[in-house]
């Protein structure tokens, strides 16, 4: 393939085009010409793909600089952090959020809520996908959000109370080891369980109610499972 | 052993919330029974112990997390970051590993690192989701953390070697490395370049080297010369 209305646009101005500050004939050249388009395209994937593989690659955890912040580091490793803080702006900021977050005396404090707060968590951290529930009656509920499902066992227990089994399934299982899981009934917590690495949970004793669970991998990633009605699934 | 190791959790939860509640009037307060609920939670590994700690400091979690500077950036509620945090905590502490743990204060100073730890994480992805596409999160979300750092540091060797001089190397690793602006790049090494201009003239032809270096290209999985 060649240009069609030579000469070709040149480097530069292909760096114009990605910035979007190119000028008019440039755009007027790229909308004419496949080559040129095609350059375009290439060289957009290239920086992209650059950007991504070296955005912050060689920065420390935020684990090791709140250790460095509380000398809790090696010398060695300190000096380490010590260059490193010297040429990063990012891993600068990052330490002087630690110190202010730091810097305030121990009180409890309510915090304050945001309006938008749950609508975006809820939006966000489905992995896309409304979470569905199917199987209401004397089988196992089947819970799903994106590669994730989430099957629970409710048993009501002699007492009033249900025991609930529960078992997570995913394509990337190891991602949900050690996971946290919360259920909570009118915003209170009621109980907590640690995803074991075969993806299981148990609750004992759960009181009946609309319950909420909340499963919350290391990496972030958080499942929210809304409306759960212990009392009808279980009874 | 403290006299709360005989307690049972019911009764130390109850302690635990009372001392707290002291804590926080001001009033001298005891923190064996925090503790020791703690310990129970992470190194006897029971739930309901975990729960009940949870339950307690489940406030101060909420407000470390909106101290955080950043939280005000943070399309997040304190819930979902504390959430984060403690589940960060109990995976760290859990077993023998809370034995290096002597005293309440220490247990604490690490569950608000924890906290500190979770939102700094989600604003570097916050950051790095505006800069790339949605295929190449797709396939970052899919490759395991060492394989990348190694192809990150493959990358970054090589950007070194093709650019010829210092200035050249640390412009490079503040846009691509940082991603800082110009004017965040004029702040950081005043004196460095006369302008933002400057700045800008310099890229146009550090990104021209990059374009064209085969190897480079081969690395990043890009075959079409430009």
């Amino acid at each position: 393939m060649q240009c069609r209305m030579p000469p070709p646009i040149n480097d530069d101005q292909l760096s114009e085009a990605l910035d979007g500050v190119a000028e008019h004939a440039v755009l007027k050249h790229l909308a004419i010409c496949p080559h040129c388009t095609e350059r375009l395209r290439a060289a957009r994937t290239l920086e992209q793909q650059l950007t991504g593989t070296l955005y912050r690659w060689d920065c420390p955890t935020p684990d090791l600089l709140a250790q460095y912040a509380t000398s809790e580091l090696s010398a060695e490793a300190t000096a380490r952090m010590t260059n490193h803080l010297n040429v990063c702006v990012r891993c600068q900021g990052e330490l002087n959020d630690f110190y202010a977050m730091f810097a305030a005396k121990e009180t409890t404090v309510m915090p304050t809520v945001r309006p938008f707060a749950q609508a975006a968590r809820y939006a966000r951290l489905m992995l896309g996908q409304a979470t569905v529930l199917r199987g209401a009656g004397a089988g196992p509920i089947i819970a799903e959000a994106g590669d994730v499902t989430i099957f629970l066992d409710i048993q009501p227990r002699t007492d009033g109370l249900a025991s609930l089994q529960g078992q997570l399934v995913a394509t990337d299982q190891a991602h949900w080891e050690g996971a946290l899981v919360e259920l909570r009934q009118h915003g209170a917590l009621v109980a907590t369980i640690v995803i074991d690495a075969l993806g299981s949970f148990t609750c004992a004793a759960l009181p009946y109610g609309t319950t909420e669970l909340r499963v919350t991998a290391l990496k972030g990633t958080m499942i929210v499972l809304m409306n759960l009605n212990i009392a009808a699934f279980g009874s | 052993m403290s006299s709360a190791a005989h307690l049972s959790t019911e009764e130390l939860a109850r302690l635990c919330a009372t001392e707290t509640a002291k804590f926080n009037r001001h009033e001298p307060s005891d923190t064996q029974f925090c503790f020791e609920l703690f310990r129970r939670a992470l190194t006897d590994g029971a739930p309901d112990a975990f729960t009940a700690v949870y339950r307690v400091y489940e406030r101060q979690v909420q407000h470390w997390v909106v101290r955080h500077p950043q939280f005000t950036f943070a399309q997040e509620s304190p819930e979902y970051f504390a959430s984060q945090a403690w589940s960060k905590f109990f995976f760290a502490l859990r077993g023998a590993k809370f034995a290096g743990f002597a005293s309440l204060p220490q247990v604490l100073r690490y569950l608000r690192q924890c906290t500190f730890t979770a939102v700094t994480l989600y604003m570097r992805d916050q950051q790095r989701g505006q800069t790339i596409s949605l295929e190449q999160q797709a396939s970052i979300a899919q490759t395991p953390d060492l394989m990348e750092r190694v192809d990150a540091e493959q990358v970054a060797s090589r950007v070194a070697a093709i650019l010829p001089g210092e200035h050249d190397r640390l412009l490079a690793h503040c846009v691509f490395v940082e991603q800082l602006r110009p004017r965040e790049i004029m702040q950081a090494y005043p004196g460095y370049w006369a302008d933002e201009r400057a700045i800008s003239i310099d890229l146009y032809r550090i990104r021209r080297i990059l374009r064209h270096d085969y190897t480079l290209r081969q690395l990043l999985g890009v075959s079409n010369n430009t």
